[in-house]
């Protein structure tokens, strides 16, 4: 008799150490999110490059919550560890509590803890721009150079979305990370919140990223609804071809001209540049492709890992999180609407030699803005290809969405 | 709140200004090295070229004036304008175009088009299979 109440104390025992005794009710609606996300990565193909690290991430941080902890210090009675420790050289540091002594014998944290400094100190995010710089070509955008106005009318969504986030109750730096959304660029988002508002990581990264997924699907109402057929189906003449050395010099002139005005764009602004220097120059292929393929494969899955090792049962299932995903979709209408709107009054003063559509490609979302303004075009028009044109707006959404980063933290951070 | 949307449409109007007179420094700055690198690119190649029929010119009479060549030199001469001739307008214009899509419109002179010759090695027409298979 004795012997089975052991064994069910030992059985007890092991339960009660194990996730099923530790974990909440929240984990488990979380373990479940997380499941959505995986399917909708695999079955899907939402952003499965970053949507897949981001679901395992947020599903190993509640199933066991200690892989994104950090180191800490265990306190151990001296005699104790020097009982089970004899002959070791201790160096721990003492303290003394009610009379006993014990060692500060430090512990080490969690795999996801550490991955998440990269985040957390800034530094993932730049390097995935480093990585996009290097797969850009400006080309269109400097052949165009008008695009640039496009580029900064979608940028409008995320001020107008911040105010909207204020109006809700949420703090000016939630409400700047929040808005930020509408420049539809992940990277820049992660970027942002971890300035601003670090605690909502985890949701934010995960509504850029699932309405960047869904451009498709958001982006063609309001295009069709803002414009009319006619100019749906306007025909842009071919754009001039760009010389190598103006695409050496764009990236050194834009690096220039935005860090001297916009210290804090600096950091996004010069990786960006810094890795279509590299793909221009023709001078380091090797480092280009590494920008290009390795080092960006290696820090999206830090990247994702981390931002969903952030997104915990307490932190997720909030109101927060639903008002984030609300405003977040406003944000994105608002910057296509604004891109379009843009994109007419530029239609209007060429004479319609500027098709409107290409304005929604502002968004920074690279390439599939653009890829959404060619298949609405080419429904009008089966012969319009406005994918090179749209690509300039597109590429100049990305400087845009740094730029309007650096002008939210200059001011809130 | 009232001070947070205060904050907020000041935030508003900065950012959307602050962006814009970025972006559109960026227009002008672009636009204006555009012109200047193009303007200088064009005013090399029309030096060179000036340079190339200055040249072409001045080797015209020197080569009229003189009289001993030897006949090996002439028959190479002669074989090239041959091979040169040999080529039909129709591949000039086809191997231009290629030129043209790979280095970019105007950014490269064709000065002669030669056949290769029709002797390869196997290691030669070995590479050449290689290279210019379908996939």
């Amino acid at each position: 008799m004795e012997i089975l109440t052991q064994l069910w104390n030992s059985i007890l025992g092991i339960l009660g150490d194990s996730a099923f005794g530790t974990l909440s009710w929240r984990n488990y609606v979380m373990i479940l999110i997380s499941f959505l996300l995986i399917y909708l990565a695999i079955r899907k193909q939402y952003e499965p490059l970053v949507l897949l690290p981001i679901a395992v991430g947020m599903l190993l941080v509640n199933l066991c919550p200690d892989i994104a902890l950090g180191g800490r210090t265990e306190l151990i009675p001296v005699d104790v560890y020097q009982h089970d420790h004899p002959g070791e050289i201790i160096t721990y540091a003492k303290t003394m509590l009610d009379g006993v002594e014990y060692y500060n014998k430090p512990t080490s944290g969690g795999l996801l803890f550490y991955l998440y400094q990269g985040v957390k100190f800034g530094i993932y995010p730049p390097l995935i721009f480093l990585g996009i710089g290097a797969m850009t070509d400006f080309g269109p955008l400097i052949s165009n150079p008008k695009s640039f106005i496009l580029g900064a009318a979608a940028q409008i969504g995320i001020f107008i979305t911040f105010i909207g986030a204020i109006v809700l109750g949420f703090h000016t730096n939630e409400a700047g990370a929040i808005g930020i959304i509408g420049g539809a660029d992940g990277p820049t988002a992660i970027y942002v919140t971890s300035i601003l508002a670090p605690e909502l990581l985890g949701p934010i990264a995960v509504a850029a990223y699932s309405y960047m997924a869904l451009v498709p699907i958001i982006q063609p109402p309001i295009m069709k609804l803002l414009t009319t057929k006619k100019e749906r189906a306007i025909k842009m003449t071919q754009l001039r071809p760009v010389s190598k050395l103006e695409k050496i010099l764009f990236p050194i002139i834009v690096t220039v001209l935005v860090a001297l005005l916009l210290p804090d764009a600096t950091t996004l602004v010069g990786m960006l540049m810094f890795g279509n220097l590299m793909r221009e120059s023709g001078v380091v292929d090797r480092i280009a492709k590494t920008a290009q393929n390795e080092l960006m494969n290696i820090i999206t899955i830090f990247l994702g890992l981390s931002v969903g090792s952030t997104a915990t049962g307490t932190v997720f299932l909030s109101w927060k999180t639903i008002g984030i995903i609300c405003l977040g979709l406003f944000a994105f209408c608002m910057g296509t609407a604004f891109g379009v709107l843009f994109g007419k009054i530029m239609c209007k003063a060429t004479g319609g030699k500027v098709n409107p559509l290409i304005g929604s490609a502002g968004v920074s979302a690279v390439p599939m803005a653009a890829r959404v303004s060619q298949k609405v075009g080419q429904e009008e028009n089966p012969s319009n290809f406005l994918l090179m044109h749209a690509m300039g707006p597109n590429v100049a959404g990305v400087v845009g969405s740094a730029v309007a980063a650096g002008v939210l933290i200059s001011i809130l951070a | 709140m009232a001070d947070n949307i205060g904050l907020g449409l000041i935030i508003l109007l900065t950012g959307i200004v602050i962006v814009f007179t970025v972006l559109i420094l960026l227009i002008g700055i672009i636009k204006l090295y555009s012109t200047a690198v193009v303007t200088i690119q064009n005013t090399i190649s029309e030096r060179k070229s000036r340079k190339a029929d200055d040249e072409s010119q001045k080797s015209a009479p020197a080569a009229e004036s003189q009289t001993t060549e030897t006949i090996e030199a002439e028959q190479t001469v002669s074989d090239s304008i041959e091979d040169d001739a040999a080529v039909p307008g129709e591949i000039v214009a086809a191997i231009a175009a290629a030129i043209e899509v790979i280095f970019g419109e105007g950014t490269v002179k064709i000065k002669s088009i030669k056949k290769s010759s029709k002797r390869r090695s196997a290691w030669k027409s070995a590479g050449m299979a290689e290279n210019t298979r379908s996939f």
